[in-house]
């Protein structure tokens, strides 16, 4: 039993992981231009790489093992080093020079992108990620003095280097250019570890308005409860009222009506119950038909989750119990002259039990992330309607947390399912 | 176009049926022998003609965009809109029985032509889907050890992500993407993120029977001929097997065409101007707030049908294959 448990503890580690690699593929690596999406498409190169370094996206993606090149204010006094606006040419905007965000580091400028196996011979181009830089870069010290430097496009990065520390407006070294090593300590300060690292603390802010995921869920995760547990509740009593009816009458031609209506539920488009829900409100209480300013708001969404995933959970619980119902204990139980509401009721329904809590269980994460058809739909502001903003404003910290929120809560309940069998159900024993 | 299902299965009846051929002992194989029971089976047959008329629909909306877009006499469907009749009722004109929609295209063609899209994108994306997850699976389940592993992990990561959520992300994803001259924006990223969402049940499937199988006597005797083992795999395990793949296929088409809709309804399926009933119940949201109700029915209908002709086939077809699954 332990040695199982274990397993699928570390099994379960390593699915969250997977979720972390798929969520960090698609929302950081092929999601794009980020900084385009939040600053819009005619942001500079220098703002949008302020945007990216503030919020830690020009670091190297996978392992920091990369050396980037740094210039740094050795004048005397307190004060930063500053990068001044040039007019002409495009070196401070392609080379994004980006001052020093913490007090130690403000008189260091960084310069460039991250490169791998960066030294005095690699070419400009690959610290700008392929625009040729030229025109000045325009510097002002901690002591008021300006430093202006030509850079010429064909430059490697010894050359740029040297054009910093020996141009005649350097006299007296106000600053020195020089590479930064990649440090051991420093081999985690990645992307993808500061994705997962976020993710897993719930630290994740959101890209928009810097507001911690964790209080956006406890105001949103409240609507999507007030959506979802009604829901839920009614939708599983509802079924198992019906698939008890229908199962105890079986071929009957109440039988073959509940499936026939069931199978025509399942067929239904989601999609067409909101849009045909939403209008008969409209017609009998137009204020109730869109929001969740009120109690009476509610009434339309929770029904419609209620109606169209009744004929699912019908048609599956029915399949259970009547899988239940064939089986030899029942017979012997008939054959003793037990009343069938007895047996149906007592033995049966508790033998269903199993799968129909695993399929429960298995909702919880749905119960938790709303439904996100509905809450866009009926503008019910939860966090089935966050998830769908944050992919259209690509706020990937909100979407990865509400992701691996989700998955975490998917592989727990799974975790104790498979536990709950393997102790309730003596007939499952565990390797 | 779905007719991979029944086609497949007529053919052993053709060739198996009246004489027993390939066994002399005059014994059917599972195909003739699920074919038959099919074919008794009323609602099965109504259903499988529902989806034949569905395909030739798709076939016949294909051939028109074939033939518009080399002709000049036949508009296509961008330029079949007409401005003097626009939101017409049904029947207002006997040229647009379901009336027109906002920019007076005829609503019914637009409605056949949603069901090409529709029928592709359910083909498309389980052609890509049941092969994937029958490989998968079935390697996983033959060969256990790491292989097992690593593709339970896969199906487990891809599962524990909502499956909307992933779509929706795949399809942002592939903005852009060019693969082999293949634009992943369009129609085909909407196949592929489909796929990638859809095989991890007949893997799971899959996997789970390949474990039983890889126990019978049959597999025994086969390695104890010295065959190897991608060998006993691919000729004798997969094709014990396939009727999974059947049954799969025709279970997930009906996901694919529930799922096409549903992104192209938040306008990130088709692209577009491409025809579809996701796309019409989207333009059509609002308008029975304003007494509009035909565009938003021909959609819904015609979905309906087909989902329900899909599913009760696939439900018959799963019970004549394999009876088991019924619990499943």
């Amino acid at each position: 039993m332990g040695r199982f448990v274990l397993r699928r503890m570390l099994q379960a580690v390593f699915t969250i992981l997977g979720v972390m690699i798929v969520t960090f593929l698609l929302f950081r690596v092929m999601a794009g231009d980020i900084a385009a999406a939040h600053l819009g498409e005619r942001a500079t190169g220098r703002t949008k790489a302020e945007w990216l370094h503030v919020h830690g996206y020009d670091r190297p993606q996978l392992l920091n093992v990369h050396g980037r090149l740094r210039i740094t204010d050795l004048t005397e006094g307190p004060g930063s080093l500053l990068v001044l606006d040039v007019a002409e040419g495009n070196a401070a905007d392609s080379l994004a020079l980006l001052p020093g965000d913490d007090p130690a580091e403000a008189r260091k400028v960084r310069l460039g992108r991250y490169v791998f196996g960066l030294d005095r011979n690699t070419p400009i181009s690959r610290l700008t990620g392929g625009k040729a830089p030229s025109g000045q870069i325009r510097l002002k010290t901690a002591d008021d003095r300006e430093l202006l430097v030509d850079v010429k496009p064909g430059w490697t990065a010894g050359e740029l280097m040297d054009g910093i520390n020996d141009s005649p407006a350097n006299a007296g070294k106000l600053v020195t250019a020089d590479i930064a090593e990649p440090s051991v300590a420093g081999a985690f300060d990645s992307q993808f570890f500061d994705h997962l690292v976020k993710a897993v603390t719930f630290e994740s802010r959101s890209l928009t308005d810097n507001r911690k995921l964790t209080a956006i869920i406890r105001t949103r995760g409240n609507h999507s409860l007030a959506l979802t547990v009604p829901a839920m509740a009614l939708g599983w009593l509802a079924s198992m009222v019906i698939s008890c009816a229908v199962a105890y009458y079986r071929d009957t031609w109440i039988d073959r009506v509940g499936v026939f209506l069931s199978v025509l539920g399942m067929c239904m488009p989601f999609l067409a119950f909101m849009i045909l829900g939403q209008w008969l409100m409209f017609q009998i209480a137009p204020k109730h038909a869109f929001g969740l300013a009120s109690r009476g708001d509610i009434y339309v969404p929770v029904a419609i989750m209620v109606i169209a995933g009744i004929g699912g959970s019908v048609r599956f619980y029915r399949t259970i119990i009547l899988d239940e119902v064939n089986r030899d204990y029942v017979r012997t139980a008939r054959a003793k002259g037990l009343p069938l509401p007895a047996i149906l009721f007592k033995h049966v329904l508790k033998n269903c039990m199993l799968p129909i809590l695993t399929n429960l269980i298995l909702a919880i994460p749905f119960l938790i992330m709303g439904s996100l058809l509905v809450e866009t739909y009926f503008g019910i502001p939860g966090l089935g309607d966050l998830m769908l903003s944050s992919i259209n404003g690509r706020d990937e910290p909100v979407l990865s947390g509400l992701v691996f929120l989700s998955a975490l809560i998917y592989t727990v309940g799974l975790l104790l399912t498979d536990l709950s069998y393997a102790l309730f159900d003596p007939r499952i024993r565990l390797q | 176009m779905s007719q991979e299902t029944p086609t497949a299965l007529k053919e052993p009846t053709a060739a198996g049926e009246p004489a027993g051929e390939r066994s002399p002992k005059g014994g059917r194989s599972l195909w003739s022998d699920a074919w038959t029971r099919l074919k008794r089976d009323r609602a099965a047959m109504a259903c499988l003609w529902v989806i034949v008329v569905y395909t030739a629909i798709a076939l016949g909306g294909a051939a028109y965009e074939f033939a518009a877009k080399r002709s000049a006499s036949l508009p296509t469907f961008a330029q079949s809109g007409n401005p003097d009749m626009t939101n017409k009722a049904p029947f207002e004109s006997w040229k647009y029985p379901l009336g027109t929609d906002w920019s007076g295209k005829s609503v019914l063609f637009k409605a056949l032509l949603g069901a090409k899209v529709s029928m592709t994108v359910g083909l498309m994306a389980n052609v890509i889907a049941i092969p994937l997850g029958m490989v998968l699976g079935a390697l996983a389940g033959y060969y256990g050890g790491w292989i097992d592993d690593l593709v339970v992990w896969l199906y487990t990561t891809l599962a524990s992500i909502p499956g909307i959520i992933l779509l929706i992300a795949l399809k942002y994803a592939f903005k852009g993407v060019t693969v082999f001259g293949l634009d992943l924006a369009g129609m085909h990223g909407l196949y592929i993120a489909l796929a990638v969402v859809s095989w991890i049940g007949t893997c799971r499937l899959v996997r789970a029977e390949v474990m039983k199988v890889r126990e019978l006597e049959y597999v025994l005797a086969a390695r104890a001929t010295g065959a190897g083992g991608i060998m006993i795999l691919f000729r004798h395990v997969l094709r014990n097997v396939a009727h999974l793949g059947i049954i799969n296929f025709s279970l997930g088409f009906v996901d694919a065409v529930k799922s096409e809709v549903v992104l192209s309804y938040l306008g990130l399926g088709v692209p577009v101007g491409v025809p579809s009933w996701g796309s019409m119940i989207n333009a059509a949201r609002m308008d029975l707030f304003v007494g509009r109700w035909w565009e938003l029915t021909s959609a819904v209908a015609a979905m309906f049908m087909l989902v329900l002709a899909l599913s009760i086939f696939g439900d018959r077809l799963r019970d004549a294959l394999d009876p088991r699954l019924r619990t499943a």
